[in-house]
């Protein structure tokens, strides 16, 4: 017995009253399909190119993980590149491949997520490798311990030799503290160095099931098509066992942390970085929205409040940026990464941006700012929808925290309503100190090479200074 | 029935040969002579105006930086604006100006909602930040100062070090060698009478090509072109380049440096942008290290061995040259392993026929991906570009399915290995052992 769902009356309203707000059309309408397994499918057509974009959205990430075993949501992507028990390795890649499709993987703290982009007449083979591979997963010994030090590769390039990302990471630790997004998604070197291929396999039989599925269908194709091929295909599959949800509420601290790294590099940054709702957390979501707003208001549009006043007039910073992840099972981070101009202290620039945060939060944002943020955050969502990758995004990600896909659609609305008394609230419940981590990053001084060891080359190259 | 088969042949070839363009581009030219590429894209109420001029880093001269730091300058102050009104001008309706620069051309974007009212504001933004580019002495300063810092940081990149090394040695004493950013000595000594003098002589209406791609009719995107040709000064075309790379005196370039991971980069100089030989060499490459699944360097390096998580190679052409390279990152200790390796996979791939399943599924894997590559307006607006700067063929799009179907290993082996030598490539490491 299965459930089939038309939303299609209830897209095309949605659409026409999204037209109504707007005078444009958006019209891609999105089908809803559901197994008895409990694999949840998404399908929106979008035909202006013959290509289809599939998202497999598995409802396990790092915010899974214990000490012990980070890493491991992203280690068991890797390996579902290594063979099955139907297909040898290799075989899923070369068949994407012959067929000319792109396809790759990436793990977040919530979710993994398997795509291919393909000519749209491919659409089963798809759904035919990614079905085996969703029980048939098979490996050898040989393939782990290789993929291991491709990981330690991996961590090494993103993390390792990255001074802003190393970082990052030992903020983001230092924020979270005693929540599940603490840990890195890459995981701990100790814990990569000492996982055990049996660690791998519990991970996939307890989470890579149809039960913990969203499958995003997105591209030119037919509707009632692609659901009868998603129950030939996925119908057999065997569900998990269902894991309890796990509740994190937000911690409430008392004054702010400090981070301060030292490594090789070039400039300085400066980390800020508050613990926030997500839209799944909030208890009223408007203050998502207001949050949205606040974050583009300061740093997300040309007439952000930050780049005008502290790069372009006081020049303290030469960039400043702000990323809000609201798309979270957890309470979730506002965070302000800045470059400091030459001969600006960390700790001044720290302060300017504090005052203009709380000069925002006194006074609020002006009617025609208020405009002019919610006219950019509704043009870049739109935007957005360019890309067929993007649009199975949104879809995927929504339903993976426990939310429902038809948010997207009520995203241009939501952030419509936005008031300046409600970005007022938000900014002073949240940015204050005791909700603050700061990341100060100062580059080691290494000794002044400016001779590359060649020959034959004569123009004296600049190394690094 | 000798004649029914020869019509019949004739008839199949005639289907063979005429792939219907999967693209249905527009295009003309203006009064100044500008050449315009439009194709409509329904479905969304977007508009993307991309402006491309011939004003890219090769324009340098003897002031390395040149070009970038001018791209720099817009949106920062045109006519009477400051900064902040342009800032808020784009804002007021959801425009966004995006712009780039390489060795060949300078290209500033717009990408606007196709709502009457945003439209006519966000053009209006756009053609002015454009045509009459004007910053005061303080703000030139700062530009300049996030730059400086901007290469400062990518000073301190490997990746840059290794890319910056090989450009210089490859094209030594021509104008593709220096950094398309400069160096900090170059960029500090910029003025802004030079940036001013460079923008005068190279943005104009007969050094630019037009591409709109979105959801506009002919009639509009017409309209469109002929606002830009108002606005912007007739001008004259920029001269051709010259390049002619010479033979290299080096073979090993090390730079020392503090990482966990060795950057190597190993390279020759390849093709210009219009040589009839890049299609087979780009059908070599995916057999080398162009596409994971079917390259021998990714399976070799990474799958087999376990030596880097990225690893690819390259055949990048410009409009008078072009580079190949083979590019990973390893374990700053087994730097000379993957390096013994990847010249060991090199000789073998240069020296033995390539098997037929590999050469079919690389083909393959082309021939498939080719529409992909226009799935979204971006894209197309990119693929527009090339199209029109480096004046590729008006059939290029519908015969390409025909000359990739064409190729044959043993052609496609002899031209990649008499244009590029994989056994005498230029080696660049940074990091890791010498």
């Amino acid at each position: 017995m299965y459930k089939r769902c038309y939303q299609s009356a209830i897209v095309m309203l949605l659409s026409f009253f999204i037209s109504l707000v707007w005078a444009q059309k958006l019209d891609f309408p999105v089908y809803q399909y559901q197994l008895a397994n409990g694999l949840k499918a998404l399908i929106k057509v979008d035909k202006r190119s013959p290509a289809v974009m599939v998202q497999v959205w598995y409802r396990v990430g790092s915010s899974d993980e214990r000490l012990g075993e980070t890493g491991i949501s992203h280690y068991l992507e890797h390996m579902m590149f290594q063979g099955s028990t139907i297909f040898p390795p290799g075989k899923l890649k070369e068949i994407i491949a012959v067929n000319g499709g792109e396809q790759n993987a990436f793990t977040s703290r919530d979710y993994t997520v398997y795509f291919e982009l393909m000519s749209a007449d491919q659409l089963s083979k798809i759904f035919e490798l990614e079905a085996d591979r969703m029980q048939n997963l098979s490996f050898s010994a040989n393939q782990f311990n290789s993929e291991k030090k491709v990981i330690q590769e991996e961590r090494r390039m993103r993390v390792g030799d990255s001074p802003l990302s190393y970082t990052l990471e030992k903020v983001h630790y230092v924020s979270n503290m005693a929540s599940p997004y603490a840990n890195p998604v890459i995981g701990w070197p100790g814990d990569l160095k000492q996982m055990t291929i049996r660690q791998i396999y519990n991970w996939y039989f307890k989470w890579y099931g149809p039960n913990n599925v969203t499958l995003v269908v997105v591209g030119d194709v037919q509707p009632k098509q692609v659901e009868k091929q998603i129950q030939h295909y996925f119908g057999g599959l065997k569900s998990v066992v269902t894991q309890p949800t796990r509740r994190y509420p937000l911690l409430k601290t008392t004054g702010p942390k400090q981070v301060v790294i030292r490594r090789p590099g070039a400039v300085p940054a400066l980390v800020m970085t508050y613990r926030v709702p997500s839209e799944v957390t909030a208890s009223d979501k408007k203050n998502v929205y207001a949050l949205i707003v606040a974050a583009d208001l300061l740093a997300g549009m040309h007439s952000a409040r930050l780049e005008k006043d502290l790069v372009r007039d006081q020049q303290l910073a030469t960039s400043i940026s702000i990323s809000y992840h609201t798309v979270a099972k957890y309470p979730t981070s506002w965070t302000i990464i800045a470059r400091p101009a030459k001969g600006v202290s960390l700790p001044t620039l720290q302060a300017a941006i504090e005052s203009e945060i709380n000069q925002l939060a006194y006074k609020g944002p002006s009617k025609t700012e208020l405009k002019r943020v919610i006219k950019v955050v509704q043009a870049r969502h739109i935007y957005q929808l360019d890309e067929l990758f993007g649009q199975a995004y949104q879809l995927g990600s929504l339903e993976c925290v426990g939310l429902s896909w038809k948010l997207g659609n009520q995203y241009v609305s939501n952030i419509g309503k936005v008031t300046a008394e409600q970005v007022r609230a938000v900014l002073s419940d949240n940015m204050g100190a005791n909700n603050l981590t700061v990341g100060e990053y100062y580059p080691l001084k290494e000794k002044q090479s400016t001779q590359v060891s060649h020959e034959g080359v004569t123009d004296k190259m600049e190394a690094y200074s | 029935m000798k004649c029914f088969v020869l019509i019949c042949l004739a008839a199949f070839a005639l289907v063979g040969f005429a792939d219907s363009s999967p693209l249905n581009i527009h295009r003309f030219q203006t009064a100044s002579g500008m050449w315009v590429l439009f194709v409509q894209e329904k479905g969304l109420p977007i508009v993307d105006v991309d402006l491309a001029f011939a004003a890219g880093s090769s324009r340098d001269g003897k002031t390395p930086g040149l070009a970038s730091l001018t791209s720099a300058c817009f949106t920062q102050g045109a006519g009477d604006w400051n900064a902040d009104k342009i800032a808020d001008l784009l804002d007021e309706h959801g425009g966004v100006v995006g712009k780039s620069v390489n060795r060949d051309m300078s290209v500033i974007t717009l990408r606007s909602l196709t709502d009457q009212a945003d439209l006519v504001g966000n053009l209006k933004t756009y053609l002015t930040v454009v045509s009459k580019l004007n910053i005061s002495q303080q703000t030139f300063n700062r530009l300049k100062d996030q730059r400086l810092s901007a290469i400062k940081m990518a000073n301190f990149r490997p990746g840059y070090l290794a890319s910056r090394a090989l450009y210089q040695t490859l094209f030594a004493g021509t104008a593709y060698a220096t950094p398309v950013m400069g160096s900090l000595s170059s960029v500090k000594a910029l003025s802004w009478s030079e940036v001013s003098a460079f923008y005068q002589q190279y943005y104009v209406a007969k050094n630019a090509l037009l591409v709109i791609v979105g959801n506009v009719d002919v009639a509009k995107a017409q309209s469109i072109a002929n606002q830009v040709d108002q606005t912007l000064p007739y001008g004259s075309k920029a001269s051709a380049i010259n390049i002619q790379p010479t033979a290299l005196t080096t073979h090993r370039i090390h730079i020392p440096f503090p990482s966990e991971q060795a950057t190597i980069l190993m390279g020759a100089v390849a093709t210009a942008k219009n040589d009839p030989r890049n299609l087979a060499l780009r059908l070599a490459n995916v057999m080398l290290g162009g596409q994971s699944a079917l390259s021998v360097l990714y399976q070799e390096v990474r799958e087999q061995n376990g030596l880097a998580y990225s690893i690819h190679s390259v055949v990048s052409t410009m409009a008078r040259s072009g580079v190949f390279y083979i590019g990973t990152k390893t374990a700053a200790k087994r730097s000379s392993d993957t390096l013994f390796l990847i010249n060991e996979i090199t000789s073998q791939f240069a020296g033995k026929p390539y098997s037929a399943e590999n050469f079919a599924n690389a083909k393959s894997y082309l021939l498939g991906h080719f529409p992909l590559s226009m799935d979204s307006n971006a894209n197309i607006a990119g693929l527009l570009l090339t199209l029109g700067f480096y004046h590729l063929p008006n059939n290029y799009l519908q015969t390409y399915l025909h000359k990739l179907r064409a190729l044959k290993a043993k052609q496609v082996a002899t031209t990649f290995n008499s244009t590029i030598d994989l056994n005498k490539l230029l080696v660049v490491t940074v990091g890791g052992d010498e």
